[in-house]
């Protein structure tokens, strides 16, 4: 009984924190200034960039992630161990020591001929997204190895047996029965692209309506002084942010799942 | 059917027989083919994990279908075959289910079927009925006889219950520690083991030390000091034992094929015989138990008799009576590899489930 | 017992030992000097000095949120006013401690040899000031650009313009890590990195106004005449010299022999909003 009621109330704890930090919130909080930035085309800028730019990474981190997770869970290879231990490498480093080394890379040989021929990444857009992808890339991979680890391997080789390729054993076994955990691994990819700051101002800029997300906004408020004005942001980021994971939890639960 | 202990590597035998793993060196050779190099999808061997290995994501006619659309079968005729297989079956109503609603017979059968809808030569089955009762079990054992006689399949199935290797197999190989023992008809493992370790296996749980002290064409002498006494019998065709005076060997008999004789002095020239005494007994319903223990040793004889409703004599612990058995039952082995362990008595527990 | 001995490992919070403390909150531009200036100060004093760095606007944020802190040191006058109007440092207080000029930067050795503010138009050049919005050098730098160019001349430096640096450092590391082209920055940026950053002075005409570097004793200070003292000493020789070891100018005439002209010091610039809502 002790246990039950002990381990609820660290579950509430969480809750508690989380809340009345953001309740605190209201202390700097004025509704003509949340009137003001909601409608303002900068805030619309900022929260459309985050949002698509996010969704782009985390779509692409978990793209990568899948195949690359399921060969450090199945297969044996070279450089296996390096793999394994590299992938904490943007988390460690922290965002802006990432940043810094995307910028670095761009300004040697390789990194400028990339910018020249191909897509330009220092302070576009489009570098918005690669420093939320280079983030969130390694999170994702090992998010889904776990996945894979729980599925035994079994059920591959039996599907083999049955005639299935290793391609379409991957396809119609593992990945069915992966599909709850890749879910929720793709929405703790998409959270960690969208709250991404540091890595993205420093590769991305900071210019609005071009490479201003909704974090970077927050930052640049208070780097004015615009404490209220943050607030506001900060609300919006949160609302959006929860809305659009508490609906992909919604929309991964109806599916009829095993 | 492969027979032998948990650990002695049938599994990974059967794994590597169906292509998941790989052997370091040797042959796989099937009707003269060797699949050594051949992927798994193209052997067309079914294999039935220990777990059944169903796919949690689909129906049971998901899961029956599967091999069928992996092998390009339409789905008209694939249908048909999932709904003929059933039937004959009996799991026709579970069509629609979660494999995760079933009961475990049900998930033994959907297994079955999943992996001999799409048709096989050869169908390992990895101690499928392991984890079912009593009853079920046996409902399987005879479906499985069936299906092979009406698909006229192979089946290699892998085991460690004596009885099922014994219902189920025609030819029988006993694998311990990874190598295969001895192969033959189970009629013949079962009168003739090999070695103290097939022994075992195959039930037998007297067995003692001994010298030879005399060897005949067709007989064996050996003194045996555990019971103190010489015994008599049939020298076995084939043995890796040189039979010369004073080698080693293990001495093994029956539990059932020891009879307590109804008279208490005998002609000392009796063969295979022993007085001593009644240790305990153990009632197991239909048989009995008896630990006899032979005068001047401290060994002990396991004797298991039936009891019928007219039990003609009571025997109670304690009594002496003397025991026997012919020479045909006596086993004469070699002295068992990595030594000699002692087998310990019977104990109430063990025994047949 | 476990939880105290971690506490004390951390290193204790200022003020329980009982000594005298300042915490300080300084725009990035005066960091380098700044960190020299602190450590004189605390052998001198005996009172121990944290300061916390960032952009300007950024770190009175931080002063308001935490309604804390004994001095505010930014790096322009424009975040004094708005401090000022926000009512959270005492105005009567107030110092000009240091001069600055604004001038373009470029990379060591001028690869594309920029010699003013007509080379900063040509197509394809990478050119970065810092937020406007935020940052007192980037305030600065839109002013230049306002006051000098043709609406020709500006629009094709917006084309040119890759991005608003979020605070005076950076702007200064955007040359170091060759990320643009050339900045337009302080004139002391090249003494923050001689290696790799380089200046190229302006004309004359082309600056507006000589930037300074105010400082305040903030109103949620607990002692006053301390922070006082701290000012004192930033204005003293001993201070100065300090500064002027980073290439800062100590006076309004060493800026104004530097660029060669007579200019308004200080006083406020409002960003059009085509600049801050591009």
């Amino acid at each position: 009984m002790i246990h039950r009621r002990l381990f609820i109330s660290c579950a509430l704890c969480v809750l508690l924190l989380y809340a009345s930090l953001i309740l605190s919130l209201l202390y700097f909080f004025r509704l003509p200034v949340l009137e003001q930035s909601l409608f303002s085309a900068r805030t619309l800028f900022s929260i459309r960039l985050s949002l698509t730019a996010a969704t782009a990474a985390a779509l692409l981190s978990v793209a990568v992630g899948i195949p690359a997770a399921y060969a450090l869970s199945r297969y044996d290879f070279p450089g296996k161990r390096w793999v394994d231990t590299m992938l904490e490498f943007p988390l460690v480093v922290s965002p802006a020591a990432l940043g810094a080394i995307l910028l670095i890379f761009f300004h040697n040989p390789l990194g400028s001929w990339v910018q020249k021929t191909g897509v330009s990444f220092v302070f576009t857009s489009y570098g918005i997204v690669l420093a939320q992808f280079v983030s969130t890339l390694g999170v994702a991979t090992r998010l889904v190895k776990s996945v894979m680890d729980e599925i035994p391997e079994r059920y591959e080789w039996v599907a083999r047996s049955l005639g299935a390729s290793p391609t379409m054993a991957f396809v119609t076994v593992t990945m069915p029965m992966s599909k709850k955990g890749i879910i929720a691994a793709s929405i703790l990819t998409w959270a960690k692209a969208v709250g991404e700051f540091g890595a993205s101002i420093t590769l991305g800029g900071s210019m609005a309506m071009r490479t201003e997300t909704l974090p970077i906004a927050i930052f640049m408020r208070l780097s004015t002084a615009d404490i209220e004005g943050s607030v506001v942001l900060i609300l919006i980021l949160i609302m959006v942010g929860l809305l659009v994971l508490w609906a992909a939890r919604i929309f991964g639960r109806e599916k009829p799942g095993a | 059917m492969i027979m032998g202990p948990n650990g002695a590597g049938k599994t990974l035998l059967l794994e590597t027989l169906a292509g998941f793993r790989r052997p370091r060196e040797g042959e796989i050779l099937f009707d003269g083919e060797n699949l050594l190099d051949m992927p798994v999808e193209l052997r067309h061997i079914g294999f039935l994990p220990q777990d059944l290995a169903l796919f949690p994501h689909l129906t049971v006619e998901g899961n029956i279908l599967y091999g069928l659309r992996r092998r390009g079968w339409e789905d008209r005729e694939a249908r048909l075959r999932v709904s003929e297989l059933c039937e004959a079956v009996g799991i026709a109503n579970l069509l629609k289910r979660q494999t995760t609603t079933l009961s475990g017979g049900e998930k033994q059968r959907v297994a079955l079927v999943r992996a001999l809808a799409p048709g096989c030569r050869l169908l390992l089955l990895d101690e499928p009925f392991s984890a079912l009762d009593r009853s079920t079990r046996r409902e399987m054992w005879f479906l499985v006889k069936e299906l092979q006689e009406s698909l006229a399949m192979t089946v290699l199935m892998v085991t460690h219950d004596m009885e099922e290797a014994l219902f189920l197999g025609d030819t029988m190989s006993v694998m311990i520690d990874g190598s295969i023992r001895q192969t033959g008809a189970r009629r013949e493992l079962f009168e003739n083991p090999n070695s103290v370790e097939v022994a075992q296996l195959m039930g037998i749980r007297n067995l003692f030390r001994g010298r030879v002290s005399r060897a005949e064409k067709r007989e064996i002498h050996v003194r045996c000091q555990e019971l103190n006494g010489t015994f008599v019998g049939v020298r076995p065709l084939h043995s890796t034992v040189e039979f010369v005076q004073g080698a080693p060997v293990t001495l093994g008999i029956r539990a059932e094929e020891v009879a307590i004789l109804d008279e208490e002095n005998l002609n000392p020239d009796t063969e295979n015989a022993l007085s001593g005494t009644v240790i305990s007994i153990f009632e197991k319903g239909t048989s009995r138990i008896l630990l006899f223990e032979p005068s001047g040793s401290r060994s002990q004889i396991e004797i298991e008799e039936r009891v019928g409703r007219n039990d003609p004599r009571a025997i109670e612990a304690g009594r002496r009576v003397t025991v026997q058995w012919r020479r045909e039952s006596l086993l004469v082995l070699p002295e068992p590899r990595g030594g000699f362990v002692a087998f310990p008595p019977f104990v109430p527990s063990r025994g047949r489930d | 017992m476990t939880v105290v001995c971690l506490a004390m490992s951390l290193g204790l919070p200022p003020g329980v030992l009982g000594g005298q403390e300042l915490l300080v909150f300084a725009g990035a531009a005066s960091q380098p000097p700044m960190e020299e200036v602190v450590r004189a100060f605390e052998r001198e004093t005996g009172t121990r000095v944290s300061v916390t760095f960032g952009g300007s606007g950024y770190v009175l944020s931080q002063m308001i949120m935490a309604r804390k802190g004994d001095l505010y040191f930014p790096g322009s006058s424009d975040f004094m006013e708005l401090a000022k109007r926000k009512g959270v440092v005492l105005p009567e207080t107030e110092r000009k401690v240091v001069y600055l000029v604004p001038a373009i930067n470029v990379q060591r050795g001028n690869p594309k040899n920029i010699k003013g503010l007509e080379d900063l138009t040509l197509p394809g050049l990478r050119v970065a000031i810092a937020n406007p919005e935020g940052v007192c050098v980037g305030t600065y730098a839109v002013e230049i650009i306002e006051k000098w160019s043709s609406p020709a001349e500006k629009a094709a430096f917006m084309r040119n313009l890759v991005n608003y640096t979020e605070s005076c450092e950076k702007t200064a590391t955007a040359i170091s890590l060759r990320a643009v082209d050339a900045v337009i920055g302080w004139s002391v940026f090249e003494h923050w990195d001689p290696a790799r950053i380089e200046t190229v002075p302006l004309k004359p005409s082309e600056v507006i106004r000589v930037g300074y570097l105010p400082i305040a004793v903030s109103r949620y200070s607990e002692d006053p005449g301390l922070a006082h003292r701290f000012i004192e000493f930033l204005l003293s020789e001993a201070g100065r010299a300090l500064f002027r070891k980073y290439k800062y100018f100590m006076s309004p005439q060493e800026a104004f022999d530097w660029i060669g002209e007579e200019k308004p010091v200080g006083g406020e610039y409002s960003v059009p909003e085509e600049w801050i809502k591009r």
